[in-house]
């Protein structure tokens, strides 16, 4: 295929191999070692997509990570992503890229008539045009602007690839693999300290891929191979290509993406897309180099206005330019460095325009020889041409000139990369030396080195990359003795930056969210003068390049506008990410079902095997309800799960509920202190409900705590509360009173442990247990427990009741568990034992008027849920002091009542306000709320509990639960929250 | 009635073959050691003399593996140990209480983790995927041990030799979520399943 | 932030759950100035922009509670020691 810009040698192509890819719709080909940008280029694409306001036509303005006009929609179908850099997207075969923000094409865009709205667009048009009124702003205003306005479109399919979290430790972290960098590693790493190197292209190099220079007498690009072959062969070297470091976070920590299969039409088997990468290092070296800057001037957009040092890129390196008639404005030197290398490349230099009044014969004379026109002391005034650029306006002594041509290279100095030093505050610093911002207070253990330093020279790079992967190493107790530094040019590389040239047309400071100067003296003669103002009145830096090739030339201007100095006026701080980074990456792989680890219980497969509908309760998976044959909706198996209880026996997992177990000398006292009740005076054998508070006097869990010898109790907390009571009750002895003998750990995974509720509850366990165990009243009364083994195998019974039915819990080794529920169902067929799940175990703690996780909220004293006189009066406890304060003991608090409808037909609702029945529906009628509802088999109609006012002392009376969100107005009675067995005869039988 | 009870591993089932080489990277294999947490009491120094007495094994201090006739002591926390020893007639946990005494805690947990022994050149990398600590040579060697999390589930982790061969317990409830973790995570060098 | 646990060695803050300011020792309860001093026990913190004394618990790790020493402005560690020898 022909690709009429491609310069018929030089590159580090593979001209061998063809790589064919469309861009809007056209195949076009390329070659392994081009960019999109690059292998578009060689096929005479300029024109790449249309701004992000006016809808101006764009090309392709640089070769990094920096770009700002080449926003491309990458890929198609799940893995369409838009807003692709076609400058660092490494081309591979079948590549499918769109162009952005243009319809029907770049060429013939429709919205560009955007551009004839443009004042209705300038600076601060969010803040001004759109203020009132405030409902227009979601139906008409923010549509309206996305529609005109957007950025690429996502392609709303599940994302069909895998990302990758991953840690890794180093010594020395260097990040960048120019000269500066490449050489601090092979300093650090031949110390034998353990190496990282992140590079973000896919071949280490940096700038020596892209400039002719000699080191130790052989070419760069030799210099690199050999120093990436030492690199390699050494053991605690890891080189990390395609990988960008986008944050520095505390205590030398980084966060970097490794674009593992980007470069592959998809992911090979087994490989993720993105690796993020978490890099601990104990020191840093930042040599990410310097990005060059534009100049601000009329129509320095055009596509074909290009950043000097990215051509040279484009010549050197890809063998390719934007055009064949190239013109040159620059203040620097560096500048004319890239014009000699065009004219090597043997393409036609039309003119180059310095503003510096004197300039180096060495650096113009090439040039004069060749007979390019050289103009000094002179500005680039306006770039015209459309869609690309056709001719410049050159001013001169007050004289415009006029030049036809279609390539304008930009070079106005560098802006050495200071991102990741501010990202822990930072700020950086204007050196008048290096006319640029260099880096200031740095993050602990980095250094930044070589051009990322300001310090641009090729020699002086390697030199001071030599000294830090030395001396690093060095502080870090890894020695080596001197290496010579490699030998290279210092290159000229004077700047005198010129950020703003009087010019006509629409001059462009940040080209992708499309501000220009105009909205800088905006923001200026509006008041938003300081950097951060700036930034955000005029959204200038905020776009996906985050200001890389915009921020600190709009602050020049607004330095200038203002009369102060660029020191005066400083510069922004970056936040990470440094690029951006998918959302899929920092998800990593912890998304849909494995969004949060699921927790099985051993009983789960069977569960399974039998009906259960599962539910989430925390991380856990817990039997919702069983659904028999012929069921056809969940409220008729949970209301048979409750019957058979009540009438016969049911069993249901409560594995979930937290274990702790105590040991010590001191372990009852330390119950006495974290429970709100006694325990030390417990007997051994027996288990007791216990209530904890928090140190304000607010309720914290509650369960039942057993004592199974002199020195060992085992607790059980809430489902979800496990894991804050263990954190709880470690802080208690850690913290406060380490002196107990005391010692305890979790088993809640531990022990599988059913609960067998029903009158007929013991009949199962008899039959299960044979003559292992006497389960008799007499021998195994209610709030008895005991431990004893089932051959090898030891099992903890207790007879405690969440139902209010003659029950027990029966625990087990969890290696045991799934054959422990396997034997109980066969124990209790004969006697219709039925599992029932955590619906069920809902309604019947309701019907018997437990307090459970709707009670316990965080907002309920004990007294508060009628449990006010199990605070011990005899002993301090956790929160005792603060549950004593005026407002925790007002009787006006809602306490814990029970509700029945008037009408039995009517359904509760949770959630509902209680008011007097003649009352207004306001907030101050008011008094309490529905915690708990539920259909009751037992009652025949729904029952609910609630925290109403003076709650105890109105049973009998008549509120409204009423609940305006749902339309619920229902009159209710005050009844005793006990609905079942309210003597509690049924747990003694 | 003559009801025996089954035991079943927590891995049970959950962990598979992936053959992507030869030679896969990496092995696992599932133990079922008899296991105990052992907190001590008073002075670690009564403990470690008991501990020498009873068991013949010298307990060494820090986050360390503590070793001897079989069984092995995998430091969890400053006055925390968990006790591994392969199930054999004795119980693990009543023998600990009987020969450490006053000196610490047992408490019982063999059903309370599963444990996995997670072997070859590329355990490491592996490892990379989930956990924050750093198991180069130079930092986790033989005998070290590390409480922490992999893949935010709360594991412990020790090195058994160079080969590298470690162990992990992982709590029960999370086997299955650990197990996904590894499949997922090893996928590219290839598991063989012992 | 990385946290170094005097046992385990330093490790990600993600393993660890802070319970703020450490504002103990926790008052007596005997006392007749109780209910003040609860008061300011439970809900006073000083805030400080400098060096905080914090209460950290390594939960995904060794399960200590650790008194660390924190400055509030740049998350620098000046130290950190297990709770429980604080305490003694
Ligand atoms: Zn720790």
């Amino acid at each position: 295929m022909s690709k009429p810009m491609r310069l018929s040698n030089g590159g580090l192509l593979d001209r061998r191999r063809e790589i064919t890819f469309t861009f809007d719709g056209k195949p076009y080909a390329g070659h392994p070692g081009d960019t999109l940008a690059s292998a578009l280029m060689a096929n005479g694409v300029n024109l790449v997509g249309r701004s992000f306001k006016y809808h101006r036509p764009r090309g392709i303005f640089t070769a990094g990570p920096e770009e700002p006009n080449a926003l491309v929609t990458l890929r198609n179908g799940s893995r369409r992503e838009p807003n692709t850099k076609a400058t660092t997207v490494e081309l591979f075969d079948r590549l499918v890229a769109t162009s952005q923000n243009c319809w029907p094409s770049p060429r013939l865009d429709v919205l560009s008539v955007n551009q004839l709205f443009a004042p209705l667009f300038v600076g601060g048009f969010y803040y001004k045009t759109f203020m009132w009124p405030a409902s227009f702003w979601e139906k008409v205003y923010e549509p309206a602007i996305r529609r005109a306005a957007g950025l690429g479109m996502v392609s709303r399919l599940p994302d069909p690839d895998h990302y990758e979290h991953a840690t890794a430790y180093c010594d020395v972290l260097v990040v960048g693999s120019g000269p500066a960098g490449l050489s601090a590693a092979l300093a650090a790493a031949r110390t034998g300290a353990r190496v990282i190197i992140c590079e973000e292209d896919f071949r280490l190099g940096g700038r020596l891929l892209s400039e002719p220079h000699e080191i130790d007498s052989m070419p760069a690009i030799d210099w690199v191979a050999r120093v990436e072959a030492e690199l390699t062969s050494l053991p605690e070297v890891r080189i990390f290509r395609r990988t960008s470091v986008f944050g520095v976070y505390d205590g030398g920590t980084y966060g970097a993406l490794e674009r593992v299969s980007d470069h592959l039409p998809q992911p090979g088997l087994h490989q993720p897309r993105q690796r993020l990468w978490q890099i601990v290092a104990r020191r840093t070296i930042n040599a990410m180099g310097a990005i060059e800057r534009p100049i601000v001037f009329g129509g320095n957009d055009k596509p074909g206005v290009i950043l000097a040092s990215a051509l040279r890129t484009y010549v050197n390196r890809f063998a390719t330019a934007p055009g064949r008639k190239i013109a040159f404005f620059v203040t620097s030197d560096d500048g004319w460095l890239t014009a000699q290398d065009v004219l090597k490349a043997g393409l036609p230099i039309e003119i180059v325009v310095d503003a510096r009044a004197h300039v180096a014969d060495a650096l113009t004379r090439p040039l004069s020889r060749a007979g390019v026109r050289v103009l000094l002391d002179a500005v680039v005034s306006d770039a015209h041409g459309r869609p690309g650029l056709k001719h410049i306006e050159v001013r001169k002594d007050d004289k415009i000139l006029q030049f036809e041509v279609d390539v304008l290279a930009v070079s106005n100095g560098y802006n050495p990369q200071v991102g990741l030093t501010t990202h822990l505050g930072g700020k950086p610093v204007w050196s008048e030396e290096c006319g640029a911002f260099v880096p200031g207070e740095l993050p602990p253990g980095m250094q930044s080195i070589g051009a990322a330093a300001g310090d641009f020279a090729l020699a002086a790079c390697l030199r001071a990359g030599m000294q830090a992967g030395r001396t690093l190493a060095s502080d870090l107790g890894f020695a080596s003795a001197p290496a010579a530094v490699p030998r290279a040019d210092d290159e000229p590389c004077a700047v005198s930056p010129v950020w703003y040239v009087e010019h006509r047309g629409k001059a462009f400071v940040d080209q992708q969210n499309d501000v220009t100067a105009k909205d800088v003296a905006i923001a200026n003669r509006e008041g938003f003068r300081a950097v951060e103002h700036l930034k955000r009145y005029t959204t200038l830096g905020m776009a996906t390049e985050q200001g890389k090739t915009s921020s600190v030339t709009g602050q020049a201007l607004m330095a200038h506008l203002t009369g102060r100095t660029m020191h005066q006026a400083g510069t922004t701080r970056f936040r990470p990410p440094h690029v951006p980074v998918a959302i899929g990456a920092f998800a990593g792989p912890h998304v849909g079902k494995h969004f949060k680890a699921t927790r099985y219980c051993a009983g789960h497969d069977w569960a399974l095997e039998n009906g259960a509908t599962m539910i989430e309760a925390g991380q856990w998976l817990r039997p919702r309800w069983f659904t028999k044959p012929g069921e056809t909706d969940w409220f008729e198996s949970v209301t048979r799960e409750v019957k058979t209880v009540r009438a016969a026996v049911g069993i249901c997992d409560v594995s979930s509920l937290g274990k702790i177990e105590i040991h010590g000398r001191d372990a009852g006292a330390f119950l006495d202190r974290v429970y709100v009740n006694m325990f030390s005076t417990l007997p051994v054998g027996k288990a007791r409900y216990g209530l904890m508070l928090r140190e304000d006097g607010i309720v914290l869990d509650d369960g039942t705590t057993a004592r199974l010898g002199p020195e060992q109790y085992v607790m059980s907390t809430t489902t979800g509360n496990a894991g804050k009571v263990m954190q709880h009750l470690e802080f208690c002895h850690q913290v406060l009173w380490p002196e107990l003998d005391v010692a305890m750990a979790s088993v809640t995974e531990q022990w599988t442990q059913y609960a067998v509720a029903g009158p007929k509850s013991r009949k199962v366990l008899e039959t299960l247990l044979g003559d292992r165990f006497d389960v008799s009243n007499e021998a195994f009364p209610f709030l008895a427990c005991a431990e004893f083994f089932w051959g090898d195998v030891p099992v903890r019974l207790y007879r405690i009741s969440f139902s209010g039915e003659l029950a027990y819990e029966i625990a087990v080794p969890a290696n045991y568990g799934d054959s422990l529920i396997r034997a109980l169902m066969r124990a209790g067929a004969e006697f219709g034992a039925v599992p029932y799940g955590s619906e069920a175990l809902g309604v019947l703690r309701i019907e018997k008027g437990h307090v459970s996780v709707p009670e316990l909220n965080g907002q309920t004293t004990a007294a508060d849920l009628g449990l006010g006189k199990m605070l011990s009066k005899k002993k301090d406890f956790i929160g005792r002091v603060l549950a004593e304060r005026p407002a925790l003991t007002d009787p006006d608090r809602p306490s814990l009542v029970g509700f029945k409808p008037v009408d039995p037909g009517q359904r509760l609702r949770s959630g509902a306000h209680f008011l007097a029945i003649e009352a207004a529906a306001t907030a101050e009628n008011d008094e309490g709320y529905m915690t708990s509802v539920t259909y009751s088999p037992h009652a025949g109609c729904w029952v609910g509990l609630g925290l109403l006012k003076h709650g105890a002392a109105r049973i009998g009376e008549y509120v409204r639960a009423y609940d305006p969100v749902r339309e619920g107005d229902v009159e209710v009675e005050v009844v005793s929250p006990i609905f079942v067995d309210p003597e509690g005869k049924w747990l003694h039988e | 009635m003559s009801e025996v009870l089954t035991f079943r591993s927590p891995c049970a089932g959950a962990l598979k073959d992936i053959g992507v080489a030869a030679t896969p990277g990496v092995s696992v294999r599932e133990r079922s050691p008899q296991i105990a947490t052992v907190i001590a009491r008073g002075a670690i120094a009564d403990f470690a003399a008991r501990l020498k007495a009873s068991f013949g094994v010298q307990w060494v201090e820090g986050s360390k593996v503590s070793s001897g006739g079989g069984l092995v002591l995998v430091a969890t926390g400053p006055r925390a140990w968990l006790a591994l020893r392969d199930a054999g007639s004795e119980n693990l946990a009543t023998s600990l209480g009987e020969g450490l005494g006053e000196t610490a805690a047992v408490i019982e947990q063999s059903s309370g983790y599963a444990v996995l022994r997670i072997a070859g050149e590329k355990a490491r990398a592996t490892f990379e995927k989930g956990l924050g600590i750093d198991l180069h040579p130079r930092a986790f060697a033989p005998g070290d041990a590390a409480s922490t999390s992999c893949a935010h589930l709360n594991v412990v982790i020790w090195q058994v030799d160079g080969a590298p061969t470690y162990d992990v317990a992982v709590p029960r409830s999370f086997a299955a979520a650990f197990c996904h973790w590894l499949m997922e995570s090893v996928a590219e060098f290839g598991l063989k399943v012992l | 932030m990385r946290i170094p646990c005097p046992f385990c060695g330093p490790r990600d803050v993600s393993e660890f759950v802070t319970l703020g300011e450490a504002t103990g020792p926790r008052p007596d309860p005997a006392a007749p100035d109780a209910a003040e001093k609860f008061f300011a026990y439970a809900y006073l913190r000083s805030n400080p922009a400098g060096p905080s004394e914090e209460h950290w618990y390594h939960a995904l790790g060794c399960r200590s509670w650790l008194k660390v020493v924190r400055d509030t402005r740049t998350h620098e560690i000046e130290s950190a020691a297990l709770a429980r020898e604080g305490a003694r």
